[in-house]
C-alpha cells in the first residue's frame, strides 16, 4: 500500500486534509482506504451534507468560525470506567460537553440529524458548573460541598491568623533591627548586624552564608508553629472532603458514559466529514460514484503535477480515459504515460480514502489491494537483488492478491532486461493479469513488441505535435535558461492524450525529443537512420 | 542598579549559570514585583531531575502564588500544593510526573512546577495565555545552559531574559566570562528584514562556519544570538571585524548576581565595562 501512496505523491495531498478534533485526527492518521461500498456510500453523503452546510453558511464567516472553534477545543476525555475521575479529567468532560452543545446549536437541524448530533446532558452539564466557575474551566467549588465550604473557611481564616502573626513579628525585627523583609522570605544581613544568633532566636532563624554574611529568615513563633500544623491538618481534611465530590461527579459521568461515547462518534463523523467537505470546496473536488464494470475519467486532474505546472507556467492537461480489466499504454519519454497512472492511483485513493475526487466524474469499482511496480519502489529493499530480480520478486508477492479486487500499476515494468525478453516476460505477466477478473491493470511501457491479446486495451499518448516544429534547432547552449525554454517548447507540443495505439513503429518521439533537448543535430539524424533501418531490416 | 519593570507585559525566561545559579529564587522575588503589573503565569522549562527521580532529598523549591496567577504543574502535585487552581487546560501527553496542567489559582499559596519534557508544549501554552489575555505577564525558570531554546518561547513576540549566577572566588572568572559574552551577544542590533549587502546566515554559526566565510564579508545576520556558538574572545574579535546582526532580539532584563566571599567592586573588575549596567545585585542583600 504505502508504494502506491509513494507513487501517486498521495501523502501531500492527505495532508491538506485538516479534521479540526483529536478523534478526527486520529481517524486520519490511520490513513486506511475503504473497501466497502456502504461505508463510503455514508461518506461521500456525509461530505454533501457537509458541502451543504457550508454552502449555506455562505458568506457567514462568524459563524464558520464559531463552528470550527468549538471543533477545535473539544478535548479527549477518558473513555473508562474509572471509579474516581481526578480533576483535569472531570475538566475535560466538563469542556467537551460545553463545545459540544455550543457546535450543536450552530448546525442545522438536518445536519444534527445527518451526524446525530443530539444534546442530552442538561443535568449533567449543571452538575459540573457548580459554583461561580467559567463553562470552560473546572475546580471542586464550594458549592459542591457544605462540608468543604466550612473546611475551606477554617482555611482561610488560619491564613489570615498566620499572616497577622508574621506581620506582627516583622514589625518587631523591623522595630529592632531595621530589616524589612517585604515579599522576601529571606535576607542577607551583615554578620555584626545581629549579634549572636543564639541570642536572637526567638524572632530570627539564623543561617550560614559567607564569611562577611548570614541569612536570616522570621522565626515562627509557638502561636504560628500551632496554626501551622492545624493548617496541614485542614488541607489533609480539605483533600478528603475534595475527593468525596470527585468521587460523586465520576459516579454521574460513569451513568452518562454511552452518551459520550455516542457523541464522540457523532461528532468525529461531523469533523471528517467538514474537513472533507472543505477540501471539496477547496480543490474543486466531485463525488465519485461507483460502478461494477469500467473506471470512467472525465476531466482527472492529478493534483500534484497540476500544481507543479502551476507553478511552471506549463500547460496541464487533465485525464478523459476509461479503464476495464487490463490496458497497456505505450507512449515515449516525456509524454505522460507515467502522469496517467498517476492520475488513476490519486483519484482512486482519495475516493477509497472517503474524500471526493478531483475530476469533472469518476466512476470507479472499490479494490481492497493496490499494488505498484515499478522504478522508486519505495520498499526496495538490497537483500542481493539486482533491480531485475527485485521487480520479479515483488511481482510475485503483489501477484498473491489478485484472487481479490486489486488496482495494479506497471510503471515500465522489466525496462532493466533485454529489449526482447522483456516484451516476452511483459506478454506473459499481461496475459495471467488480464485472465483475473478482478483485477484492474495498467502498464505502461516503452517495448513495442508486446503481445497483442484479447481483452487488453492498448492505448498510446498521442506524442508529440511536430506540425511546424523545427527538429533540427539544436544548438550548443546548454545554459539553464536555454533548457528550461526547451523544456517548456515539448511541453507546449506534446499533446496529453490518449488515444487507441492500433500497432505499428510510428514516428518516434524519443528522437525528437532528444533533439530538443540539445541532442547534436548530426547525432538525432543518425538515430533517426538507424531507427528507420532497424525496422526495415526487422520488417525484411 | 537595573530594576525589572521590563519583565511587566513580556515573557521572561530565568536562566541561570549552572545548577543551583539562584533562578526559583530569583523567581520568587520578581513575582510580586512583576504582578503588580496584573497576573503572572509561571511555569517552568523541562522536569526538574530531582523530581524526575523522585529525590526527595533534593525537591525542587516551591513557588508562592496569589489568585489570578497561572501555573503549569501536574494533578498529583496540585492536590499536595497549599494552592488551590481551576483548570484551565489539560496539555497534552504526560509528563513523567503524570498528567500536565495549566491551572488558575483561585487560592494562593505554595505549588510545585512541572514542566513539560516537550519544548513545544511550553511554547504553546505561552501563546494560549497570551491569546486568552489570562495574564499579563509570564516569568519561565529555565533550566540551565538552555539559551538555545529560548528562542522557541515567544517566538513573534517580545521575549526578555534573565540570567542568574552565584559567584564564588572558584567561579568568578568563568562567570565574568560568560556574563560579558552574553553581554556582547544581548546588544548586537536587531535588523528583522537584513538589507541585500547583508550575508544572511540561517543556522548556527561557530568557529569552523566563521572560517568558512566568504572573502570580504563585512556584514552578517544571523536568526537569534542563540544561534552563534563562540568563545567570549572569539566573539570579542569577530565583532572588531565583521558586523552581527540578529533577525529576533531577546531583551537582557538583568543578570541576578549573588556574590559569596567576593565583593561588589572585585565582580565589576572581572565582568568589565560591557555588563555593569545590567547587573542586579542580590536582591535579597541588606546594607546596614
Amino acid at each position: 500500500m504505502r508504494d502506491v501512496l509513494a507513487y501517486a505523491q498521495f501523502g501531500t495531498f492527505w495532508d491538506r486534509f485538516l479534521p479540526e478534533t483529536p478523534f478526527g485526527r486520529a481517524e486520519k492518521e490511520a490513513m486506511t482506504p475503504w473497501t466497502d461500498a456502504v461505508t463510503l456510500t455514508r461518506l461521500w453523503d456525509e461530505t454533501d451534507r457537509a458541502l451543504a452546510l457550508l454552502e449555506a453558511l455562505g458568506d457567514d464567516a462568524v459563524r464558520l468560525s464559531r463552528i470550527q472553534h468549538h471543533l477545535k477545543r473539544l478535548p479527549r476525555f477518558c473513555e473508562d470506567a474509572k471509579p474516581l475521575h481526578d480533576e483535569v479529567e472531570i475538566f475535560q468532560f466538563k469542556k467537551f460537553l460545553h463545545n459540544f452543545k455550543s457546535l450543536a446549536e450552530l448546525l442545522d437541524p438536518d445536519t444534527r440529524r445527518t451526524f446525530g448530533i443530539a444534546y442530552a446532558s442538561e443535568a449533567l452539564e449543571h452538575l459540573l458548573d457548580q459554583g461561580r466557575q467559567s463553562a470552560e474551566s473546572f475546580y471542586v467549588s464550594d458549592a459542591y460541598s457544605a462540608a468543604l465550604a466550612d473546611i475551606r473557611s477554617d482555611i482561610r481564616e488560619t491564613d489570615a491568623a498566620i499572616q497577622a502573626l508574621q506581620a506582627r513579628r516583622s514589625a518587631e525585627i523591623q522595630a529592632r533591627w531595621g530589616f524589612d523583609f517585604g515579599t522576601r522570605a529571606f535576607l542577607l544581613v551583615p554578620r555584626d548586624a545581629i549579634g549572636r544568633p543564639e541570642e536572637v532566636s526567638d524572632l530570627l532563624r539564623v543561617e550560614p552564608f559567607d564569611e562577611t554574611k548570614v541569612a536570616i529568615r522570621v522565626q515562627s513563633s509557638a502561636e504560628e508553629f500551632l496554626l501551622l500544623e492545624r493548617r496541614i491538618g485542614l488541607l489533609s481534611q480539605e483533600r478528603a472532603a475534595e475527593d468525596d465530590v470527585l468521587e460523586m461527579l465520576s459516579r454521574a459521568l460513569r451513568n452518562e458514559r454511552e452518551r459520550f461515547a455516542e457523541y464522540r462518534k457523532a461528532i468525529t463523523r461531523f469533523d471528517l466529514a467538514f474537513a472533507r467537505g472543505r477540501m471539496a470546496q477547496e480543490y474543486r473536488l466531485v463525488r465519485p460514484s461507483l460502478n461494477g464494470d469500467a473506471i470512467a475519467i472525465s476531466g482527472g486532474r492529478f493534483i500534484p503535477c497540476e500544481e507543479a505546472c502551476r507553478e511552471l507556467g506549463t500547460n496541464y492537461v487533465a485525464l478523459d480515459a476509461r479503464f476495464e480489466a487490463a490496458t497497456v499504454i505505450f507512449g515515449s519519454n516525456m509524454g505522460g504515460k507515467t502522469v496517467v497512472l498517476k492520475t488513476l492511483a490519486f483519484l482512486q485513493l482519495c475516493a477509497q480514502m472517503g474524500l471526493f475526487v478531483p475530476a469533472e466524474a469518476f466512476a470507479t469499482h472499490l479494490f481492497q489491494h493496490f499494488q505498484y511496480l515499478g522504478e522508486g519502489h519505495v520498499s526496495q529493499a538490497p537483500q542481493g537483488l539486482s533491480g531485475f530480480g527485485f521487480e520479479i520478486r515483488s511481482f510475485v508477492e503483489a501477484a498473491r492478491d489478485f484472487d481479490a479486487p486489486t488496482l495494479v500499476l506497471f510503471d515500465e515494468f522489466a525496462r532493466t532486461t533485454n529489449s526482447l525478453e522483456a516484451e516476452a516476460i511483459l506478454s506473459a505477466v499481461l496475459e495471467a493479469v488480464a485472465a483475473r477478473p478482478g483485477v484492474v491493470a495498467l502498464f505502461s511501457t516503452h517495448f513495442r513488441g508486446v503481445r497483442r491479446l484479447p481483452g487488453v486495451n492498448y492505448l498510446r499518448m498521442k506524442g508529440l505535435n511536430r506540425e511546424g516544429l523545427d527538429l533540427g534547432m539544436a544548438s550548443t547552449e546548454t545554459s539553464t535558461a536555454a533548457l528550461e525554454t526547451r523544456i517548456r517548447l515539448i511541453d507546449q507540443r506534446m499533446e496529453y492524450h490518449l488515444v487507441l495505439d492500433g500497432g505499428g513503429p510510428g514516428a518516434s518521439d524519443a528522437i525528437a525529443v532528444a533533439g530538443l533537448l540539445g541532442l547534436d543535430a548530426a547525432i538525432a539524424r543518425r538515430a533517426s537512420d538507424f531507427f528507420e533501418n532497424g525496422h526495415r531490416d526487422t520488417q525484411e | 542598579m537595573v530594576g525589572l519593570e521590563g519583565a511587566a507585559g513580556a515573557v521572561t525566561a530565568i536562566t541561570g549559570f549552572e545548577k543551583g545559579s539562584g533562578k526559583t529564587t530569583f523567581l520568587n522575588y520578581a513575582l510580586p514585583l512583576v504582578r503588580r503589573a496584573g497576573p503572572v503565569a509561571v511555569f517552568s522549562i523541562g522536569v526538574d531531575g530531582a523530581l524526575k527521580a523522585r529525590d526527595a532529598s533534593a525537591p525542587p523549591p516551591d513557588i508562592r502564588v496569589e489568585p489570578g496567577d497561572l501555573v503549569m504543574t501536574t494533578d498529583a502535585f496540585a492536590r499536595a500544593a497549599t494552592a488551590r487552581f481551576e483548570i484551565l487546560e489539560a496539555l497534552p501527553g504526560r509528563s513523567t510526573l503524570g498528567r500536565l496542567f495549566l491551572g488558575r489559582a483561585l487560592r494562593g499559596g505554595s505549588v510545585t512546577l512541572v514542566g513539560n519534557e516537550h519544548l513545544s508544549v511550553l511554547a504553546d501554552v505561552i501563546a494560549l495565555v497570551r491569546q486568552e489575555g489570562w495574564a499579563a505577564s509570564v516569568l519561565v525558570d529555565g533550566a540551565v545552559n538552555r539559551m538555545t531554546q529560548i528562542a522557541a518561547l515567544n517566538p513573534q513576540g517580545d521575549l526578555a531574559f534573565a540570567f542568574t549566577a552565584r559567584i564564588d572566588r572558584g567561579n568568578l572568572a568563568r562567570a565574568a566570562a560568560r556574563i560579558r559574552n552574553l553581554s556582547l551577544l544581548a546588544a548586537l542590533p536587531m535588523e528583522p528584514v537584513p538589507s541585500a549587502d547583508i550575508l544572511r546566515i540561517d543556522g548556527p554559526l561557530a568557529s569552523g562556519q566563521l572560517a568558512e566565510l566568504p572573502e570580504g564579508v563585512q556584514k552578517l545576520s544571523v536568526a537569534d544570538f542563540t544561534k552563534l556558538f563562540l568563545e567570549p574572545a572569539e566573539l570579542a574579535r569577530t565583532l572588531q571585524r565583521v558586523e552581527i546582526s540578529v533577525r529576533q532580539a531577546f531583551r537582557l532584563l538583568c543578570f541576578a548576581v549573588t556574590l559569596r566571599d567576593v565583593s561588589r567592586s572585585e565582580f565589576l573588575d572581572a565582568v568589565g565595562e560591557y555588563a555593569d549596567e545590567a547587573v542586579l545585585f542580590n536582591p535579597y542583600e541588606v546594607a546596614c
